[in-house]
């Protein structure tokens, strides 16, 4: 087993007028290739604050991330972030935040043409996915045309076509009705056994929760073991 | 030994040039691939719209302000060139007078020779000249002109007969004039000809102060009847409804003047050389003599002319930034439309500087498309000035009968758009010029892509996490 993404001492801080408060305290994470980890936690806990550190769009005050051996500091010393994003991340978002202007599958192939991908390989690529995820007589619908549960299903179709070292997903079945919920933690798990993808998913859902190898608990900045 | 050495010697030099040129293909690719998926879509909205709503507004002010600068510019370049050319077609490009016997120069075939010694081949002809203010008679009208008595070369085909030489105004009428007799006869403007019902053939009075004036009688009026031999047409209105060509033997035995001439007119082959050839002139001819040149006698006409060119400078400096206010306001739009997206973008890994390249050239192509089919339409427009503004006046004047007859029961009086004697010319001038349009074009593409940059270089900074966070609520 390879460690593919390592937490050292991760801070985070927001200040608010007088008060400074920690938002991310300490954390020391370690992800090994075929990960399915899960962290729980109250609102205002800082799960999103952690996973926006760990997709690099947001960066920590101290503390270091390292994905395969190289440092998210490195990246932003080389003025790279957005390398870091592309070589490593595949994100889920609470909302689906497709792109409106484009069909389903030009959404998941956009994935892989920012990664330099031909369009034809895209194309096919993208539609071998969302079959995988159940979406094969929905390629060309825009979003608008595309229900709630179908949209975070080309969503997870676009955060794993180019198979990144990592996926990060933020409550991704908070908007999905149990039926939906159901049929996209049965698509994620299948997608990451399959293709031994090392994923990362903050929620609500125990459900989703549950399926993880791993589950941790968010309080106050500090991650914790879950319960058993 | 390794297989791939056979045959063939591979040099690691090679191998370097084979990796640069497969990422030279690859970004190429990549450009293509990426770049015109994003670009297509954002210029061009979804299914079979050609243009989003912000990209027609960027490309309509590029449209507008390109077409419309092209029509000034022509207007502007064909006002100027038609008042040149009509000018020096017509009048010498510097004239010589004695100061010492105002209006009398009499030894000018002693000084027409030295002064084309002088020129030498710069002298398109140098030639004596009367010009004086005069009255003409027509049956019962009576209006005031200016003659012109001038050398013709004589026919050396037909005997008695003047031709007309080179830079001459056109003859419209007859058609093909190529020559006219000797003695009385006369050429006049064709405008004139219209004002006082002359036709070809006609019989005319002209009366003119004759001699020296005296204290006695004052100035005796001398008065001779000429045949109309044809009309001419300069272009230039002022000269069209006033002047009167004759021969210069027949001026002078009008005027009474002998064989003395008004003056020495001197056209040159190259106007640019009026300058350098007046030094020249300064040198042969005495302190007695004045010598002027044409921008000195149309002072206020070119003082005119060179504001012309400031303004229309101003003008075409205004478009631009029309036409680029309108660019950048698209943009903005755009990118404001989008900035969703350019988070999403962002968060998936697109970098800062492909947003920038992005959204700069969606605001260049929207540019380079405005310009080129506005510069077109432009130049269109340009040479169907004429038409277009012949066919409005027919609108206007159409309606407003219909509106006096029908409505009002008034009395419509016609609507000219361009009348003559105001406006100089008997038609719209309009010169297209190329030496303008290519710089402009360029500059304008040019600059609508760098008006594109400035909201551009916002949407390259817009943080992934604000939107993100921002839309999350
Ligand atoms: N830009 C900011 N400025 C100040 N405080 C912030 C900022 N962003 C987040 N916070 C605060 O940090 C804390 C953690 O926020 P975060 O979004 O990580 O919570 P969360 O665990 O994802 O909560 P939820 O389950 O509601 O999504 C919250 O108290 C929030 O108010
Ligand atoms: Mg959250």
């Amino acid at each position: 087993m390879s460690v593919v993404l390592k937490t050292e001492n991760l801070t985070k801080s927001y200040r608010d007028g007088e008060i400074t408060v920690d938002v991310i305290h300490n954390i020391n994470l370690e992800l090994q290739k075929g990960d399915f980890v899960s962290i729980q936690g109250a609102s205002g806990a800082g799960k999103s604050t952690l996973l926006s550190i760990l997709g690099a769009i947001l960066l920590p005050d101290s503390g270091t991330v390292t994905v395969n051996g190289k440092s998210l500091t490195q990246y932003k010393n080389e003025g790279r972030l957005h390398e870091y994003r592309k070589q490593h991340i595949g994100f889920i978002f609470q909302n689906h935040y497709l792109l409106p202007d484009f069909t389903a599958v030009e959404n998941v192939m956009m994935s892989l043409l920012i990664r330099g991908e031909k369009r034809n390989s895209a194309r096919e690529k993208s539609i071998e996915v969302l079959e995988k995820v159940g979406l094969k007589e929905r390629i060309n619908h825009y979003p608008s045309q595309l229900s709630g549960g179908e949209s975070q299903r080309v969503a997870v179709a676009r955060a794993v076509v180019h198979k990144p070292d990592i996926v990060l997903a933020d409550e991704p079945t908070g908007n999905l009705d149990s039926n939906n919920t159901q049929k996209f933690i049965r698509i994620l798990q299948d997608l990451q056994k399959t293709n031994q993808l090392t994923v990362l998913v903050v929620t609500h859902e125990a459900e989703l929760a549950a399926v993880a190898g791993r589950k941790y608990f968010m309080k106050d900045g500090k991650l914790l073991d879950a319960p058993h | 030994m390794p297989l791939r050495n056979q045959g063939k010697n591979f040099s690691p030099s090679d191998e370097n040039n084979l990796v640069h040129d497969c990422r030279k293909r690859r970004l190429a690719e990549y450009m293509l691939n990426f770049y015109t998926f994003l670009m297509r879509r954002y210029l061009g909205g979804r299914g079979n719209q050609i243009f989003s709503m912000n990209a027609w507004l960027s490309f309509l002010g590029v449209f507008i302000g390109t077409s419309l600068l092209v029509i000034v510019l022509s207007v502007f370049n064909g006002f100027q060139q038609q008042i040149k050319s009509s000018i020096f077609k017509f009048d010498p490009h510097i004239t010589i007078e004695s100061t010492k016997k105002p209006g009398k120069v009499e030894d000018w075939r002693n000084w027409i020779i030295k002064i084309n010694t002088k020129l030498g081949n710069g002298a398109e002809s140098v030639s004596g000249m009367i010009q004086s203010p005069a009255l003409i008679r027509k049956d019962e009208q009576l209006d005031h002109v200016l003659i012109r008595g001038m050398e013709f070369p004589e026919d050396a085909k037909v005997k008695d007969k003047y031709t007309f030489p080179k830079e001459f105004p056109k003859v419209v009428e007859p058609a093909n004039l190529k020559n006219f007799p000797k003695g009385d006869y006369c050429l006049i403007g064709h405008e004139l000809a219209g004002i006082l019902d002359i036709h070809v053939g006609d019989l005319i009075q002209l009366i003119v102060p004759k001699g020296q004036f005296t204290a006695r009688v004052g100035v005796e009026p001398g008065m001779k009847t000429f045949t109309v031999s044809g009309f001419f047409s300069s272009g230039n209105y002022q000269y069209d409804s006033k002047v009167i060509l004759i021969s210069l033997p027949a001026a002078q035995s009008l005027y009474g003047a002998g064989d003395s001439v008004q003056q020495i007119a001197i056209k040159l082959k190259d106007f640019d050389a009026v300058k350098k050839s007046l030094i020249l002139l300064y040198e042969v001819l005495p302190y007695d003599y004045s010598i002027r040149s044409i921008e000195e006698e149309h002072r206020n006409l070119f003082a005119a002319l060179k504001w012309e060119k400031v303004i229309m400078t101003i003008i075409v400096f205004l478009f631009i930034i029309a036409a680029l206010v309108g660019v950048i306001v698209s943009t903005a739009n755009v990118i404001r439309s989008k900035k969703k997206d350019i988070g999403i973008l962002k968060s998936i890994g697109v970098s800062d500087q492909e947003i920038l390249i992005v959204f700069t050239l969606i605001g260049f192509i929207s540019g380079l498309i405005g310009t080129i089919l506005g510069v077109s339409f432009g130049i269109f427009l340009s040479m169907k000035l004429e038409l277009i503004i012949n066919g409005f006046e027919y609108v206007i004047n159409g309606v407003g009968q219909f509106y006096c007859d029908n409505l009002m029961s008034c009395f419509w009086s016609r609507v000219e758009l361009m009348p003559k004697d105001v406006y100089y010319f008997d038609h719209m001038p309009v010169s297209i010029d190329a030496r303008f349009l290519h710089p402009l074009s360029i500059l304008a593409i040019f600059l609508s892509g760098m008006a594109a940059l400035v909201p551009a270089w916002s949407a390259g900074k817009l943080q992934p996490i604000d939107i993100i966070r921002a839309s999350d609520t």
